[in-house]
């Protein structure tokens, strides 16, 4: 298990992380999601033992991680950007890392790089943004870690390398009971794999549960009547939100889905349909309970740190 | 070894990724190991074994530390100054220490690579060319010594510098502050104080703050001002002292490596307070002048006129001007030049610390002055500097400490005399005088718990009694009279040519009968060169050649040469008959020539030796002349000739009367005129037991 503990990260008069708490389980693959600036980069570089929290803790299977060798030979730590050795091709870089991590392995790798159709011989300056993310995305599966962290991965990627990579992954969880981590800013991207998702905003966890509660923890239903009403006539229900155009009402609700429905019924409606929501639209709502506007938490722009 | 101290599979691939440096500079130096001696046996003038010491054979062993060392550490620890390099290494499985361990041991261990292949090389090249060169073989593990610390040194100053910033520019930037500051402060100081205080020498009173401990810096200054050319290859002490600051500097980096953060990269500079000892350093390397000044106005301040307070007051102005300009053009911020303001208050007191420091050390001086009855020893102290290879006896001499009475109360009573002049401004007055001319003589004073280096005017009315001092210790007399063995003589250069076992043969006598002669005699005689304020150069005998002795003594060369003359009679003679020896064949040769050829000749000149009082107007040169066909046909020629070849040349004695032939072969080019010479003169000494036999020769009187 990961586990964070009133984790708090600054740099200078900035604080990254603050207060951040969050228990991660094994064999889960955990979604970030959050816009640039709300630390998730910092958190996944706290976890990698790159950085050192200025409070708090963050364990990994209850041991610290920063300045820990036997834990950190266990993570595999995919960053936003990647580095690779100057002048260096895979195959060097292949070298180095079975150097540097204990459980490299090297016919793993040339598995992988066949998979990836990857020249090893050829150098990495040559590469394209995105098959250097191939690249980085081999040597840490060839890595074997119980631990991946992967920061904006799927970025530059195309949807082909995006599901082989989503497929390795899962693969790799499931047989090895392998934890992932996985930012972004996109929670499309996140949707089909991860099995709980988090949003972090201005340092901090504010909405985390997992995927599957969270598709069905809320529908929306579009609803008629032939009679007036108000929105009153939905007091009895768990209303997130409601929105009426003349004789037609849309509702976000949560709740048992089958009881409500009967519920519904009973106000003899003309017209009553139940859409699922998109994982976004659940943030949406959800966010807007917590009281945070989802427009403030805007996805695509913000500071970087 | 655990991850947790040093990994060996990291140092294995930090190793590699130095690979194309380490390989480079290998070979450069090894090709520098071959061609040095190579070229300087071309460029010899000399058909005698050349004499080398480390700084002529290997003087790139310096471009290790000042160049391949910093490109090393700059190459491989380039990750701290980018950001994803940077989140990538402390990502690895190691502790800080542990990274920065095992990365170091690669340098190092390509530092060893250089310096040992070098060496190796150089000293493979002087057995190859033993025939004609020597060296001293214990200075190349001083060598490896010196430049293996020194190079470690800076490879820790560049490391601590890419610690505490995150641009290759302020990498070096502040790496050669680190070195470079330091020691110019302290040497700034120094001369600062030798200024005010003429009477401290001109080194080794600050012990270690002294420069000479810092080779690489020492070095430095020797390209610029000519100081020590040989420190790094001979001053042993210096080189523990660098491996020592190389160490230490070493635990400081990885403390600092162990807080380093992944975000300073590409950041000048960590926090406020380093960017403000950086400020603070530059501005105060242009406070040192201004700082010299004071010191010496307030030691008078009746000399502090309205020029000097213009002049501090444009300085101090200049200086607060780099101080506020550094830290715009560093964070470029105006705000910040306000935040910067509490630090001219730490300025201002390292110019205090300067002056009262200095001011301190002033009056501390001068009020040692210690009794004559508290002087344990006194040591007369050579110049370290200087380029001229000094003799056999000068290196010997060096440490000798003198104790007695009568010395002790005159350095006592001239240092006295001479801090007088020190607080009456009176220094160059004295020196220059000429109503009491004094000497300046550098000496170590022991006083017991501690030792003083000063240097003393001695007035040179106690020039001969200090000089009859010195001579009687039985140290300084052993220096003179115990020349060096021949086998600890590494090369001979007689003016006379001579096969290599003849010099050894007279030398060898040489060394028997000079310990036969009184000392005051032999010392007269010979030239003292670091004493030469004192020596009575007192050359009475004329000399019949000389030779000259070359080796090493310890890690320093001497070269001393010995004239040979009738102050040594035995020698003398042994010499006059090892060249009658290995010259009358060739005189045969030239004679048989000259008769067989009528266009061959051969020119000789007479010079007689020796003679009697009453018949002392013989002693002299008797004319040059040709030697032909025709006129050996001559009675008088034949007579000459016959008589030198049935002369007994090896009851040649020195004291006895004798008669020096030098013969001159010609050696005709065909052609041109100007390529015709004479060669070099070879030398018969012919006895003349008589003035009948001397007539003979030369009157062909019967």
């Amino acid at each position: 298990m990961i586990k964070a503990t009133h984790l708090t990260k600054r740099f200078g008069e900035f604080t990254a992380i603050h207060n951040l708490d969050c228990a991660i389980p094994h064999g889960c693959i955990y979604g970030l999601v959050g816009s640039n600036g709300a630390g998730k980069s910092t958190f996944l570089r706290l976890a990698a033992g790159v950085y050192q929290a200025d409070e708090g803790t963050l364990t990994l299977s209850g041991q610290p991680v920063f300045e820990n060798p036997s834990v950190k030979s266990l993570i595999a730590f995919i960053p936003d950007d990647v580095y690779f050795l100057t002048n260096s091709n895979l195959d060097r870089m292949a070298a180095f890392y079975s150097a540097t991590q204990p459980n490299f392995d090297y016919p793993r790798y040339r598995e992988l790089t066949e998979l990836f159709r990857l020249d090893g011989k050829k150098a990495i300056s040559t590469l394209s943004k995105g098959m250097r993310r191939q690249a980085a995305m081999i040597l840490a599966l060839a890595s074997r870690p119980e631990y991946i962290f992967m920061d904006e991965t799927f970025d530059g990627l195309d949807p082909v390398m995006r599901g082989l990579i989503k497929s390795l992954l899962c693969s790799d969880v499931s047989e090895r009971k392998s934890t992932a981590i996985i930012t972004s800013h996109s929670l499309r991207e996140l949707e089909d794999t991860c099995d709980q998702l988090a949003m972090l905003h201005k340092g901090g966890i504010i909405l985390q549960n997992e995927v599957e509660n969270l598709k069905t923890s809320l529908y929306k239903v579009q609803i008629a009547f032939s009679y007036e009403y108000s929105e009153a006539l939905f007091a009895p229900f768990n209303v997130l939100h409601c929105s009426k155009s003349g004789s037609v009402s849309n509702l976000i609700l949560r709740g048992d889905e089958d009881r409500t429905r009967e519920k519904l019924r009973a106000l003899s409606p003309i017209l009553m349909e139940f859409l699922p929501l998109t994982l976004e639209e659940v943030f949406t709502y959800e966010m807007e309970t917590l009281g945070y506007s989802f427009h403030d938490v805007d996805l695509q722009g913000g500071p970087h740190v | 070894m655990s991850k947790t101290s040093f990994d060996y599979k990291l140092y294995r691939e930090s190793f590699r990724q130095l690979r194309p440096i380490g390989l480079a500079g290998t070979v450069v130096l090894c090709i520098a190991s071959i061609a040095m001696p190579i070229g300087t046996l071309l460029n010899s003038t000399t058909s005698d074994k050349i004499l080398v010491d480390m700084a002529a054979n290997n003087p790139l062993l310096s471009i290790i530390f000042l160049l391949l060392v910093p490109i090393m550490v700059l190459y491989l620890f380039n990750f701290l100054n980018k950001r994803d390099a940077s989140d990538y290494y402390f990502s690895l499985a190691n502790t800080r220490t542990s990274l920065l361990l095992s990365m170091y041991a690669a340098i190092v261990t390509w530092i060893l690579l250089f310096t040992l292949s070098s060496i190796v090389v150089s000293w493979c090249m002087m057995m190859f060319l033993s025939e004609y060169m020597i060296t001293s073989y214990v200075s190349y593990l001083v060598a490896l010594l010196n430049v293996f610390g020194t190079s470690l040194y800076i490879a820790s100053a560049f490391l601590m510098a890419m610690m505490l910033t995150g641009t290759t520019f302020t990498n070096l930037i502040l790496a050669v502050l680190i070195i470079i500051l330091p020691r110019l402060f302290f040497l700034v100081f120094s001369s600062s104080l030798r200024a005010i205080l003429p009477v401290l020498p001109s080194d080794g009173y600050m012990n270690l703050l002294d420069v000479r401990y810092n080779l690489a810096v020492n070095y430095l200054m020797f390209n610029f001002f000519n100081t020590r050319a040989n420190d790094l290859f001979t001053f042993w002490p210096g080189g523990l002292y660098m491996l020592g600051l190389g160490i230490l500097y070493l635990f400081g980096c990885v403390i600092l490596f162990k807080r380093r953060k992944s975000e300073l990269a590409q950041q000048p500079a960590p926090n406020r307070k380093l960017q403000a000892v950086y400020r603070i350093c530059v501005s105060m390397e242009v406070c040192l002048y201004p700082c010299q000044i004071l010191l010496h106005s307030a030691q008078d301040f009746s000399r502090i006129q309205s020029s000097t307070v213009f002049l501090l007051a444009t300085c101090y102005l200049i200086a607060l001007f780099v101080y506020f300009l550094y830290e715009l053009i560093t964070t470029k911020k105006l705000r910040n030049l306000v935040r910067a303001i509490p630090g001219v208050a730490v300025l201002i007191c390292l110019n205090l610390a300067f002056v009262l420091g200095g001011s301190l050390y002033y009056h501390t001086v001068l009020h040692i002055r210690p009794s004559a009855s508290s002087i344990r020893s006194v040591t007369f102290v050579q110049p370290q500097f200087d380029a001229e290879v000094p003799t056999y006896a000068a290196l010997q001499i060096r440490n000798i400490e003198y104790r007695d009475e009568r010395l002790n109360e005159i350095i006592a009573s001239s240092l006295n005399s001479t801090l007088e002049h020190v607080v009456n401004n009176e220094w160059d007055d004295m020196i220059y005088s000429e109503d009491h001319p004094v000497t300046l003589e550098a000496v170590r004073i022991d006083l017991g718990h501690f030792t003083i280096l000063r240097t003393v005017m001695i007035p040179l009315e106690y020039k001969s009694e200090v000089m009859a001092i010195m001579q009687e210790d039985a140290a300084f007399q052993e220096a003179f009279m115990d020349l060096p063995s021949p086998d600890e003589v590494k090369v001979f250069s007689p003016e006379t040519p001579l096969s290599g076992s003849a010099i050894r043969e007279i030398y060898a006598t040489l060394r028997e009968e000079v310990r036969t002669l009184p000392f005051e005699r032999w010392y007269s005689y010979m030239k003292t060169y670091p004493l030469k304020s004192f020596a009575d150069m007192k050359n009475d005998q004329p000399s019949l050649t000389t030779i000259t002795a070359k080796g090493f003594s310890g890690l320093n060369s001497y070269s001393t040469s010995y004239m040979l003359s009738n102050l040594t009679p035995r020698t003398a003679t042994v010499f006059m008959q090892k060249v009658n020896e290995e010259n009358l064949s060739s005189f045969r040769a030239l004679l048989n020539t000259v008769q067989s050829n009528p266009s061959a000749d051969f020119y000789v000149s007479a010079y007689a030796m020796n003679f009697p009082e009453a018949w002392s107007n013989l002693d002299n040169y008797w004319g040059m002349f040709t030697v032909t066909t025709e006129n050996l046909g001559s009675a008088r020629a034949d007579s000459f000739f016959t008589s030198i070849l049935q002369a007994d040349l090896a009851q040649i004695d020195s004291q006895q009367p004798y008669l020096q032939l030098d013969f001159y072969a010609f050696t005709a080019a065909p052609g041109q005129i100007g390529n015709s010479y004479y060669d070099s003169p070879r030398t018969l000494y012919i006895p003349c037991p008589d003035v009948q036999q001397f007539r003979k020769y030369l009157f062909g009187d019967s």
